[in-house]
């Protein structure tokens, strides 16, 4: 395979892999800071009391 | 306006992965590959990549946003949303494309899925060992799909191919009865990780076989790369191939069909989230799945592998010949064939289903909301009307017919259609600054700016373009094709009821929209 082809590969296996993974890891991240926010810790008793 | 108990999302990774679900499909694994083959291997992938920024990123950001538009105000069904963005009486009734783009393709690519899991389970049982002879799997091919005469699909009996197709009828519908947090996300949480992970076996296996026949020394894995990967000819070559517009019209069309844009299906997904969730990173997020599994695993498995065992001319064919014919050759020549085999015709079914479900959604949203239908009666409706199209589909099977017809005038033309009409609602009637609006509430990524004046110019004039020059090459023998074969016009014949039908339907939703509206004044 000629430099072109080799080039070409890993330009386009490392955008499509890469752009997944920098989406999937800042989805994730919000994922885990929304399911601390619900976490039953952060709630303030004087809410519920009311 | 929805009634009752309102189905959603449990989580924002369970509508991504259902999206890219949705487009994840056979396309990814078999038509990419076949169609980069086709056109000089890399210098494909320069028109492929500009078509992604252009034309299938914008129009897919457009519809998460229009999607939730709509959703926000009471609407999950194409109609509802479309009239929901444009005040025009006519606005409901186009979106009946929205309903019978997913109905129809599902009536003919539910079969498709059916010959996947039928393989799947040959493999598993080793009954798809025929020896190193093409001829054998092509014999094989047309004789499980009853190629030969219309009806010879029914005439095998209760045989593995009708087994097959009945339970795929089955677990759709019992997935798509138990609602989108409860089926469909359920679901594509368990399947898109394994369909992975079954596609990553694959290449890793392709990866490793070396120079398989000492015979054929230059059939290896890296002549398998280059032939899907290389520029023939250098730079001259590379200028050349990207003066052939046909190529460029191939890539587009590739990533419009890719993304699912124009399906009425991610426009369905998206109205089911929260008015303050992220539709930017999602919607990014579905989009970089849907090319992960299309060029790092469709574009590193299925022409090398072809490649290797069967040289140049073997890794080359349709999405059909490659994928049920050429492919099966070759794990009959592959180490470890039969378990590879398994893997990959089970990650084409995991594609398929999930793919299959999205297509059900929308018109059971419609039947919901349009005609107050609770979830059992929609499903049954829905049911009723699919099996009909099925049944057409799999009896007409010579030269599959009634598939193509349908394929070619829904699942190509009618998709062109509908995408140009979102193209404009987005871009025209909802305009650029209610729309930025809808992307960026609650967004995790900024949209470039650049995307209002791609959305409103560039996508549909590059949309038309690929429309216009497709329509020219494939029109004359789909029409001739129309009035020579009565197996052709009974299939199109019954897709114009449908469309009457759901007109119909949209004509009483729409009343009782406005009866609902007026009372609530």
């Amino acid at each position: 395979m000629s430099l072109y082809g080799w080039t070409l590969l890993a330009l386009s296996v490392g955008f499509t892999t890469g752009s997944l993974v920098w989406c999937l890891a800042r989805v994730l991240k919000n994922h885990s800071r929304q399911d601390r926010l619900h976490a039953p810790a952060d709630l303030d008793p004087r809410e519920t009391d009311r | 306006m929805s009634s009752g108990k309102k189905d959603g999302w449990g989580s924002s990774l369970g509508v991504i992965l259902a999206v890219t679900g949705s487009a994840v499909g056979l396309g990814n694994f078999l038509r990419f590959p076949g169609l980069a083959a086709k056109y000089d291997g890399g210098a494909f992938l320069i028109p492929y990549f500009l078509a992604l920024l252009f034309l299938g990123l914008p129009i897919a950001w457009s519809e998460w946003a229009m999607g939730r538009y709509g959703g926000q105000r009471g609407f999950n069904s194409c109609p509802g949303i479309f009239r929901s963005i444009w005040k025009s009486p006519l606005a409901p009734y186009c979106g009946v494309l929205g309903l019978i783009v997913p109905v129809v393709i599902y009536m003919y690519y539910l079969w498709i899925e059916s010959w996947c899991l039928g393989y799947a389970w040959k493999y598993l049982t080793g009954a798809l060992n025929l020896g190193p002879e093409k001829q054998a799997y092509a014999a094989h091919f047309t004789s499980y799909v009853g190629l030969s005469a219309d009806g010879a699909f029914f005439h095998q009996g209760m045989a593995l191919p009708v087994v097959s197709l009945l339970l795929c009828v089955a677990l759709n519908f019992f997935i798509i009865y138990r609602g989108l947090s409860g089926g469909i996300e359920k679901v594509c949480l368990w399947g898109m990780p394994l369909l992975v992970m079954c596609a990553l076996l694959v290449l890793a296996r392709v990866l490793t076989l070396g120079t398989p026949d000492p015979a054929h020394p230059e059939r290896n894995v890296v002549g398998g790369l280059a032939q899907m990967w290389d520029i023939r000819g250098g730079l001259p070559g590379l200028i050349q191939s990207l003066a052939n517009a046909e190529m460029w019209m191939a890539a587009a069309g590739q990533i419009f069909f890719s993304l699912s844009v124009g399906f009425g299906v991610v426009i369905n997904y998206a109205s089911y989230l929260k008015k303050k969730d992220d539709i930017a990173l999602g919607s990014t997020t579905a989009v970089a799945g849907n090319e992960f599994c299309e060029v790092s695993l469709g574009g590193l498995i299925t022409i090398p592998a072809a490649f290797i065992f069967l040289g140049a001319a073997g890794a080359v064919g349709g999405t059909f010949g490659l994928g049920f014919q050429t492919l099966p050759l070759v794990f009959d020549r592959m180490p470890a064939g039969q378990l590879f085999g398994f893997l990959w015709f089970f990650l084409l079914f995991i594609a398929a289903i999930t793919s299959s479900l999205s297509m059900l959604q929308p018109a059971i949203a419609f039947f919901e909301e349009g005609l107050g239908l609770d979830r059992r009666g929609s499903v049954s409706l829905l049911g009723f009307i699919t099996l009909m199209g099925t049944g057409i589909v799999v009896w007409f099977t010579k030269d599959l017919a009634a598939l193509d017809a349908m394929d070619f005038w829904v699942g190509s033309f009618c998709i062109f259609v509908l995408a140009t009409i979102q193209t404009f609602l987005y871009g025209w009637v909802l305009g650029p600054i209610r729309g930025r609006e809808e992307l960026e509430r609650g967004g995790l990524l900024p949209i470039p700016r650049i995307f209002d004046f791609v959305i409103r110019y560039i996508s549909p004039v590059f949309l038309l373009t690929v429309f216009v020059l497709w329509l020219h090459q494939s029109w004359a023998a789909k029409w001739q094709a129309m009035q020579t074969s009565p197996s052709v016009r009974i299939a199109l014949f019954f897709v114009v009821a449908v469309t009457v039908l759901f007109l119909l339907l949209i004509l009483r939703a729409v009343r009782t929209w406005e009866a609902r509206e007026r009372k609530t004044r």
